[in-house]
């Protein structure tokens, strides 16, 4: 089959693309949840 | 952990990752039979690999939190930190293995063993994870969601069986069949094995980040508790001129 | 002895309260109806394919009933401190939970008599195996009924109980879903020979169910 390449590329990308969602939203919402919790102390 | 220690392990994982990629994608040579297609599967069986490895983690967090002399917290935030994680690269499972099928098999999808029961695994943890935000208090949670993961735990080699009975199309593993011999040789078995490996050290690098993130979420709904309760305290406390 | 006695009571009560609301008679019934209809709709009603595709949409059927009588179950003891009283009853958890799981089974296993009936006559099936059917119906329905008792004890008391149970369930009862309708298939083909080894995976099934669900309802009946 041709353009197998494609599938190839393909897979590789939404595995890629899946994880550094996850890993950006992961730091994300630690940066938040840290940044809250330390103004609360603060005030 | 430290946060340099952190990084550390972060900046491992990545060029871990990155030496993958380029041995899947550019150094080991195509397959004789798969051709380019097998570079599918430096992905795939390292993700479900990961996948199980997490759902085994929730599944002894959580009976670490059922015995009561073991019980903490963090083996139940753990549980819920990992069933996430597992759910995560079980999706990406499915459809990076569609992909494969694809040029292979000729189609994306079959009803064999191992796809079925990938499936199940994907809408039995995502039921879990639903739980997992329906607790009120930590303890309740906690005996529900442990529960559930040992029952789901149990449930997949019994749906395993039962659909292979049913139906097998798909190839007999190509490292971890009857005959325990490896059937890839060479720069393919290396790639593979060091797929596994850093995939295996970017999921300790997940959980951990997961786990703190889930600890911090524990910490915020103690803080908002307080505060809800000294505002409540201040406000029955005001004395009438 | 007292344990099975128990569960005995526990399930009279179930069955009773349903005799005298006839909720499972007058609307899961109905409901398992209606599906089994909507399927012929589904499969353009051809008469090909229908009697072929019968026993999974009939497990189909009576899977989506037993979500409802689940869900039933556990409604019963929402009201009016039903709940408080079993716990405080004295019952051992495990009879509370072989006893509605049986009053599940009972229900259910009558409904698949009414709906097996239904997909006979509008889905054109010839009958072959009764003893295998009879068999692999009593297996599954065991299993159906332990698991859902499981889930709902496990959900009972949560806002979202209704929408989280039906998505607990259905996952962890596809063996049981694989297995019925696999040996259905194979005792209305004639190869009833076929068939018994599903049957043993659903006995094997509800068996493992019954354990785990006899251990773990005391907990979770706990935290309810």
């Amino acid at each position: 089959m041709e353009h197998v390449w494609g599938y190839v590329i393909a897979g590789y990308v939404v595995a890629a693309v899946g994880l550094t969602t996850y890993v950006g939203w992961l730091f994300r919402r630690t940066r938040r949840l840290r940044r809250l919790l330390r103004g609360d102390a603060d005030g | 952990m430290t946060f340099l220690r952190e990084r550390g392990l972060g900046i491992s994982v990545v060029v871990a990752l990155a030496i993958t990629a380029v041995f899947a994608l550019w150094i080991s040579p195509r397959d004789i039979e798969q051709g380019e297609a097998v570079r599918l599967l430096y992905l795939h069986v390292p993700t479900i690999w990961i996948a199980f490895l997490a759902f085994f983690v929730t599944a002894l967090s959580s009976v670490l939190w059922l015995v009561p002399r073991t019980r903490s917290t963090t083996w139940d935030l753990l549980a819920g930190a990992s069933a996430e994680v597992g759910v995560v690269f079980t999706g990406i499972t499915l459809v990076v293995g569609s992909l494969w099928g694809r040029p292979t098999w000729g189609t994306y999808w079959v009803w064999d063993a191992r796809l079925t029961t990938t499936a199940i695994l994907f809408f039995l943890y995502l039921g879990y994870l639903a739980l997992r935000r329906t607790g009120s208090t930590a303890e309740e949670r906690g005996k529900r969601c442990a529960i559930a993961a040992l029952i789901a735990f149990a449930d997949v080699p019994i749906v395993h069986f039962s659909v292979t009975w049913w139906q097998t199309l798909h190839q007999s593993g190509t490292v971890f069949n009857n005959k325990i011999s490896v059937q890839i040789h060479g720069s393919m078995a290396f790639t593979l094995l060091w797929s596994v490996a850093s995939f295996t050290l970017f999921y300790v690098y997940l959980v951990m980040r997961r786990l703190q993130l889930a600890e911090l979420e524990e910490g915020l709904e103690e803080r908002e508790l307080e505060i809800a309760i000294t505002e409540r305290v201040r406000a029955e406390q005001v004395v009438p001129v | 002895m007292t344990f099975l006695t128990d569960a005995l009571l526990v399930a009279g009560k179930d069955l009773r309260i349903e005799r005298r609301s006839r909720v499972a008679l007058q609307q899961i019934l109905p409901f398992g109806g209606i599906v089994v209809v909507i399927f012929a709709f589904a499969l353009d009603a051809n008469r090909a394919s229908l009697p072929e595709a019968a026993p999974g949409l009939f497990w189909a059927a009576v899977l989506l009933a037993a979500l409802l009588a689940i869900s039933r179950s556990f409604a019963v003891e929402e009201s009016n401190g039903a709940r408080d009283g079993l716990r405080l009853s004295g019952i051992d958890a495990g009879s509370i939970f072989v006893g509605k799981a049986v009053a599940i089974a009972v229900e259910l296993f009558l409904l698949e008599v009414v709906l097996g009936a239904a997909v006979i006559v509008l889905y054109g099936v010839t009958v072959h195996g009764v003893v295998v059917l009879l068999c692999t119906a009593l297996a599954a329905t065991i299993g159906l009924a332990a698991t859902g008792t499981v889930y709902g004890v496990l959900a009972t008391g949560l806002r979202a109980r209704d929408t989280l149970v039906p998505l607990l369930v259905l996952p962890a009862v596809t063996p049981v879903m694989l297995g019925a309708t696999r040996a259905f298939a194979a005792a209305l083909d004639g190869t009833t020979s076929d068939a018994w080894p599903w049957v043993q995976l659903l006995a094997a099934f509800a068996i493992l169910v019954i354990a785990a669900g006899t251990v773990a309802f005391g907990p979770l009946l706990e935290e309810a």
